[in-house]
């Protein structure tokens, strides 16, 4: 279990924390703000060590599980491979899941298609960082 | 994709489809409506496009499980047939519930709300993971 390369997981959650802050930040944020109905005072009344910091942990256990599988069954893939393995698990498990929460929440489609391009999108570079550092 | 045992992806999209019906009928669908108010509901205003959807995104989740199990070695899941719900709860556990709870907590949605859809995925996922350890 502990057999993982930590950097890898560490580096792997920070890339897909970084591409939140680029993509909910100057290419999505404002379309995001309004597919939530979250005006920006709103947004920023939130505590945001609180949220960050959830956001920080959430992402460093799923690095960690994806270093796990390939630890475990993986060690020899190639990058791509790797790379689309992760991918894969945003693609398969992640989109899917948000998408039926979302549907009986009833929120918008924008909402749906700006979040799930966010998991794959964050997926890919927890991907990449892992299939680079092994 | 390797063996995919597409009966059982077939059984366990039907019975997280059925987990689903419990888990948001009788078991929590007042508190769940609490929490999206009236209205929010998108299943009771709009079902057949609501649940056939559903059905469309679970059997997807299903197939990427199945592809999941038919590429681990074989004699590994025969000696450790425990295997089949250790990862189909981690893949909830690890993989869905962070992302879902990371989007949930950016969107401000309440507590109870992230933790009453976090509870729909690890049964969810359990008994997909049944499905396929059942028809093994």
């Amino acid at each position: 279990m502990g057999d993982v390369n930590w950097l890898a997981v560490l580096l792997g959650a920070l890339a897909g924390f970084a591409v939140g802050g680029v993509w909910y930040g100057p290419i999505m944020g404002k379309r995001w703000m309004g597919a939530v109905g979250l005006s920006e005072d709103q947004v920023k009344s939130g505590s945001m060590p609180l949220i960050y910091g959830l956001t920080f942990v959430f992402s460093l256990i799923a690095s960690w599980t994806l270093a796990h599988t390939f630890a475990t069954y993986g060690r020899d893939l190639p990058f791509d491979i790797k790379v689309l393995t992760a991918f894969g698990v945003a693609l398969g498990f992640i989109v899917p899941a948000i998408g039926t929460n979302y549907l009986f929440s009833q929120k918008s489609k924008a909402l749906f298609f700006i979040d799930a391009a966010y998991w794959l999108l964050f997926y890919t570079a927890m991907g990449a960082v892992h299939a680079a550092l092994g | 994709m390797g063996p995919v045992n597409w009966l059982a992806v077939l059984l366990a999209a039907v019975l997280a489809f059925a987990v689903g019906g419990l888990w948001y009928g009788p078991l929590l669908g007042r508190a769940k409506l609490e929490e999206v108010g009236p209205g929010g509901l998108a299943a009771r205003r709009n079902p057949g496009r609501t649940l056939g959807l559903t059905a469309t995104l679970l059997l997807v989740s299903a197939t990427m499980l199945g592809h999941l199990y038919a590429r681990l070695p074989a004699e590994n899941l025969a000696a450790k047939p425990w295997l089949y719900f250790m990862m189909a709860s981690g893949l909830a556990v690890a993989f869905v519930i962070p992302a879902l709870w990371i989007s949930y907590a950016h969107q401000r949605l309440s507590t109870r709300l992230a933790l009453i859809d976090a509870g729909y995925w690890i049964v969810a996922y359990l008994a997909m993971g049944a499905a396929f350890w059942l028809l093994r």
